[in-house]
């Protein structure tokens, strides 16, 4: 496997702080600098295209999808992004077939993979301990072989909204009309629904399963408060994304405070919603 | 006016089901170039069904469709289309201006910025419709009707040939009914020809110099003078009623104002 210490060398130089020369805070900022900005961005889509309770579902799949790895004997590496894909291809599918409605089908599926999650955990003990972590997230103990998936996944995500931006808007307004200009409505709703999936899998690491949601709607949502248009809105939330990581990092090591570093980002990027939405009262249009 | 011989779009036996339930039946029918055409027929009528069924939207049991005499995927950018205005997602952060823009995404290729010439055309489409003063409005903070003439000038950049409109007058208020029968009249005389999804009967005559009248089947169609009449409207409305009494009312009223 290629290094990444060329990277770590330039954070630890960029951030000159003791802890940041500690390998496995440096694998840590790497993580949340990449995870941040590719949450931020679909996040804006989640937000636009009201599917953050999909969201909600496939993070709690991956919970499941690390139960699966743990007791068939296969790293949760492989399960959990594949578990991911699957129910979030599932739901996407069943929305198409089904005359009921999205938000009932999510749940259906949701309540669905979750009971099969307990199921599976509840037979033996020592998985209940491992999926503890996946439950409020653990981005210390990322490893190099974690960062080079997501830096893979980090470059598809960019190229893909660079080539579908522009579509996605347009089928966020109204999927009929994209589909009469010659937007091949389905293929990127599915393809947007995938790397979602995959978005939410890799950002269970960092913050946990029942914070995923968090890390992709809050700056989205702080964004949106801030911006006049959607262009303004995509560099927002990214800003508030990548700001709240750092700080959420650094804060979370001060040995005086010495929080969860998932639950603590979430909390940095919170308090941004919460002078956005101050702000969109008081000095917005 | 490019291919003004051509005709723009014929149906020939198009046969639409929902759930194996038939909706539209044995649909035959072709439209002059550059008229406008007007779709009436009560609820249920499968005004919209048919609309969608041209776009390839839903499947087609059989039939064919031809638009300027070929298949619709080769002639996509000459087609436009306004949807119902319910459809749209009003919640979208995006300005009218951005909307009107979206109409150029064609020409401008998929993905490059909207760049200072485009948004140029877009302004203009919106000064069209009385709307250029709203450019920068988030779609949200737009009445009925200015949300309705937005879409109207996103269909007009796109400049098609072809144009479809799926109730473009429901529940819009005068202002926006005068600025689009201006651009459907400025339309025509650019050759083009119009489809609109029609509900009020008082106005079809004023509207429209061509009329499909549409109960799951063609009851009738042709120049409006000449098909417009009670028993075709009884034939098209059926057992409702109240409506047929209104529309035959207005008729009535026409035909003793002139």
């Amino acid at each position: 496997m290629p290094e990444l210490t060329i990277i770590y060398d330039i954070l630890a130089y960029l951030f000159p702080f003791e802890f940041m020369k500690i390998s496995f805070m440096q694998r840590a900022l790497l993580g949340l600098l990449l995870i941040a900005p590719m949450a931020a961005v679909m996040g804006i889509q989640v937000v636009n295209f009201k599917m953050a309770f999909f969201a909600d579902a496939i993070g709690h799949s991956a919970f499941t999808g690390v139960a699966l790895g743990l007791i068939l004997g296969i790293s949760p590496q492989w399960t959990m992004p594949a578990f991911g894909l699957f129910v979030g291809f599932s739901i996407m599918w069943s929305q198409r077939k089904s005359t009921l409605a999205n938000d009932t089908i999510i749940g259906v599926f949701f309540s669905g993979v979750v009971a099969f999650g307990i199921a599976v955990v509840s037979r033996n003990s020592h998985v209940a301990r491992d999926v503890q972590t996946f439950l409020y997230g653990d981005i210390l103990t990322i490893t190099d072989q974690d960062i080079w998936f997501i830096l893979l996944l980090f470059f598809i995500l960019f190229i893909f909204q660079f080539f579908a931006y522009n579509r996605l808007m347009y089928l966020g307004l109204n999927s009929t009309l994209a589909e009469v200009h010659g937007v091949k409505v389905s293929v990127y709703q599915f393809i947007f629904a995938g790397l979602l999936s995959l978005v939410v899998i890799f950002s269970v690491w960092a913050v946990g399963v029942l914070l995923v949601t968090a890390l992709l709607i809050i700056p989205a949502a702080s964004a949106r408060n801030f911006a006049n248009s959607s262009g303004q809105m995509f560099w927002y939330a990214i800003i508030i994304s990548i700001v709240s990581a750092i700080l959420g990092l650094f804060i979370s090591t001060i040995s005086s405070i010495n929080t969860a570093t998932g639950a603590t980002v979430v909390l940095v990027s919170f308090i941004w919603y919460i002078i956005s939405a101050i702000y969109a009262r008081f000095l917005g249009q | 006016m490019k291919n003004n011989t051509i005709i723009p779009l014929a149906i020939r036996d198009l046969t639409v089901a929902y759930h194996r339930k038939p909706v539209l039946w044995d649909i035959d029918f072709e439209a002059p170039a550059g008229s406008l055409v007007g779709i009436i027929g009560p609820n249920g009528a499968g005004k919209s069904t048919l609309i969608k069924a041209i776009l390839e939207l839903i499947p087609r049991a059989s039939g064919e469709v031809l638009m300027f005499g070929k298949n619709y995927s080769l002639v996509r950018q000459r087609v436009g289309y306004v949807p119902q205005r319910e459809s749209v997602d009003w919640d979208f952060p995006v300005s009218a201006l951005d909307v009107v823009a979206m109409g150029c995404y064609g020409q401008i290729g998929w993905f490059r910025r909207v760049t200072s010439k485009w948004r140029k055309v877009a302004r203009e489409a919106l000064e069209r419709v009385g709307m250029l003063d709203y450019a920068d409005r988030q779609i949200s903070q737009l009445s009925g009707g200015q949300q309705q003439r937005v879409f109207l000038a996103r269909a007009l950049v796109q400049d098609a040939d072809l144009y479809f409109m799926d109730e473009p007058f429901a529940g819009v208020d005068a202002a926006t009914e005068k600025a689009i029968i201006t651009i459907l009249q400025e339309l025509k005389k650019a050759g083009k020809t119009v489809f609109v999804v029609h509900h009020d009967l008082q106005t079809v005559t004023e509207y429209f110099d061509y009329l499909l009248m549409l109960n799951m089947r063609v009851v009738a169609e042709g120049p409006t003078k000449e098909v417009f009449r009670e028993e075709n409207l009884v034939k098209t409305y059926g057992g409702r009623l109240t409506l047929l009494d209104e529309a035959l009312e207005a008729m009535r009223k026409r035909g003793t104002m002139g």
